[in-house]
């Protein structure tokens, strides 16, 4: 602390050098003095110096958030456009009170960015979040990095720069505009309750430890793939699903293209963050395709990610057409889907004894505070030697008696 | 020789040599400081030189095994799922790291409790750690990764494995797979 101490003495004394001059004046000699001639003897090198870091300090925060709303601008731009125009969602983005279309939705300084699309068939909506560092605040962002280095453990999540798309399908199939739509979809949708991915080497402990769904699933490495992909799945057989449906364009050639930045593609129904009761279990089952991806800039990798995010919607559109068809050719069938269900249940098990384990351990802890307690109210009325007597006559009477019953 | 009996004899060897030594004349003590530059920057030129190995090798085999869980820190088990690239590049970065915070605690023993002898004492240790790491070992000697040198690595301290070994067998990973430890969220 001394230290500290001394370091703030030596630099008052240094600010207050720079005013020899006018603190040798008196308050008389000050007061004789012109508005104008005080001014001019007073140093104010340290004020203007104050005033260049605040400015500064705003300089910096309206370029960080100028570079990252160019960022944002540049992605969400594409992306809405591919909503609208090639995968044909009726409403993209959001619209304020005025009417006037917002491209996106942003946060936390345009650190955050959200956009949506919803309105068509096979898919209730498409919901684009992108994260970028808070460049706003450049000192607060230096540090986070130099302590996520140092200590990994204290590193805050969702540091990095990314974008995470996640596609919900409705399991309604219409194949024209005029068409009826199916009344059977929540029928449907149970057909996706199932973890299958394709996730990137270098992101496979990350992405298990931020996703409860992908951290139930069993690691599997396949020819189908490229060297640097494996699968990720809760039953082997769910993997076809990609080969399945769009073998063209899901092929080795895209996830090659696109390994630098693909952290995984996954269809689940289960959430990211780990249920801790059979509520927050039940509550949170909703069947979704999730694609992450490290924030893409060139064009290139943007129009890789299209071709992705294609390939995802073509499996949905497949699978919920010959559902709703009942065209036979379906490559969900009710024996995978039942060795899943069974490894639900298994987690909705561990859940349940982890629940029970936690309020035996509360209800043990309140009793051992109550027979404090009660101690303690004894000790005072000085009832305590009394209690403490009534008790080990009845543990031997107790034992005698158990004792007795061996002998019989 | 075991690397530890090895660490007492060249501490024996330095604190004779640092008797001999007069800690209080500038010179030696600017001689010092370069011996000890010169050792670090040596450490970190082999364990980068490692790094760009590893890097270039770009061995993508699939590695799972359950790490113990920290004893003081009180965490469970958990299955780690990497690469052979990604679990050497985290070993030879927390070694890299590990001279950072040896640097840091001698420029504050040196330049702010004017100690010089640990400046002394500390200076070939470093590399004689640097020349003895597992993956120094593989990627620039070319040692085979087995035996002592199969990943995962045994940990090697004076009291044993803190908080156990590393588990590798089929049925520890398969349920370590499947118990969902995953997507808790941040207190």
């Amino acid at each position: 602390m001394s230290v500290i101490f001394e370091a703030m003495n030596s630099f008052s004394r240094i600010l207050e050098s720079m005013n020899a001059e006018y603190l040798s004046y008196t308050p008389e000699q000050l007061k004789e003095m012109s508005v104008f001639q005080r001014l001019s003897v007073y140093n104010f090198t340290f004020e203007f110096f104050c005033i260049s870091i605040i400015v500064l300090i705003f300089v910096f925060y309206q370029v960080g958030i100028s570079i990252n709303k160019g960022k944002a601008d540049k992605l969400f731009k594409e992306f809405n456009n591919y909503f609208g125009h090639d995968l044909k969602f009726s409403r993209v983005a959001f619209s304020d009170k005025d009417n006037k279309e917002l491209p996106y939705a942003e946060q936390e300084k345009s650190s955050w960015f959200t956009s949506f699309a919803t309105g068509r068939s096979s898919i209730e909506s498409i919901t684009l979040r992108a994260h970028l560092y808070p460049r706003n605040n450049p000192i607060s962002l230096g540090f986070e990095l130099v302590l996520g280095y140092f200590f990994p453990s204290l590193k805050i999540k969702d540091l990095e720069e990314f974008a995470e798309f996640t596609i919900k399908p409705n399991g309604i199939f219409v194949s024209t505009e005029t068409s009826e739509a199916n009344g059977n979809a929540k029928e449907i949708l149970k057909n996706f309750k199932f973890v299958t991915a394709i996730v990137n080497k270098s992101a496979m402990n990350e992405s298990r430890r931020d996703n409860f769904f992908l951290s139930v699933t069993h690691t599997s490495e396949s020819d189908k793939l490229p060297a640097n992909y494996v699968y990720m799945s809760e039953v082997n057989q769910f993997n076809g699903i990609y080969e399945n449906y769009v073998p063209t364009i899901l092929n080795k050639d895209l996830l090659l293209k696109l390994s630098h930045i693909l952290k995984f593609v996954s269809f689940t129904d289960l959430p990211s963050e780990k249920p801790f009761s059979q509520a927050e279990w039940e509550a949170n089952q909703q069947p979704k395709a999730v694609i992450r991806v490290s924030f893409p800039t060139s064009t290139t990798d943007i129009e890789n990610i299209k071709v992705l995010i294609g390939a995802v919607v073509e499996i949905f559109d497949k699978a919920t057409n010959n559902l709703v068809n009942n065209k036979g050719t379906q490559f969900i069938k009710p024996d995978m889907l039942n060795k899943s269900l069974k490894l639900r249940s298994q987690h909705l098990d561990s859940i349940n004894k982890a629940i029970e384990q936690a309020k035996k351990e509360l209800a043990a802890e309140k009793k051992y505070e109550a027979d404090k307690e009660m101690r303690r109210q004894k000790k005072k009325s000085g009832e305590l030697l009394e209690y403490d007597k009534k008790m080990a006559e009845k543990r031997a009477r107790r034992a005698k008696n158990k004792q007795k019953q061996r002998m019989q | 020789m075991n690397p530890q009996v090895t660490n007492i004899v060249i501490m024996l060897v330095m604190m004779q040599l640092a008797k001999k030594l007069d800690m209080e004349d500038p010179v030696i003590v600017n001689y010092i400081r370069i011996l000890y530059c010169s050792c670090q920057a040596a450490t970190f030129l082999i364990y980068q030189y490692t790094r760009s190995k590893i890097v270039k090798k770009n061995d993508m085999t699939t590695m799972k095994y359950v790490a113990p869980g920290g004893l003081m820190t009180g965490q469970s088990e958990t299955l780690e799922v990497t690469t052979v690239k990604d679990y050497d590049l985290k070993q030879i970065d927390s070694s890299i790291k590990s001279i950072y915070s040896g640097l840091a605690m001698m420029g504050f023993m040196h330049f702010y409790l004017h100690y010089t002898n640990p400046l002394f004492m500390q200076s070939i240790s470093p590399v004689k750690a640097a020349l003895e790491n597992n993956e120094v070992q593989i990627h620039l000697f070319g040692k085979a990764a087995t035996g002592d040198l199969k990943r995962p690595f045994k940990q090697s301290s004076m009291f044993g494995p803190m908080g156990g070994e590393a588990k590798t067998d089929k049925k520890s990973i398969e349920e370590a797979e499947k118990a969902g430890m995953g997507g808790v969220k941040a207190e």
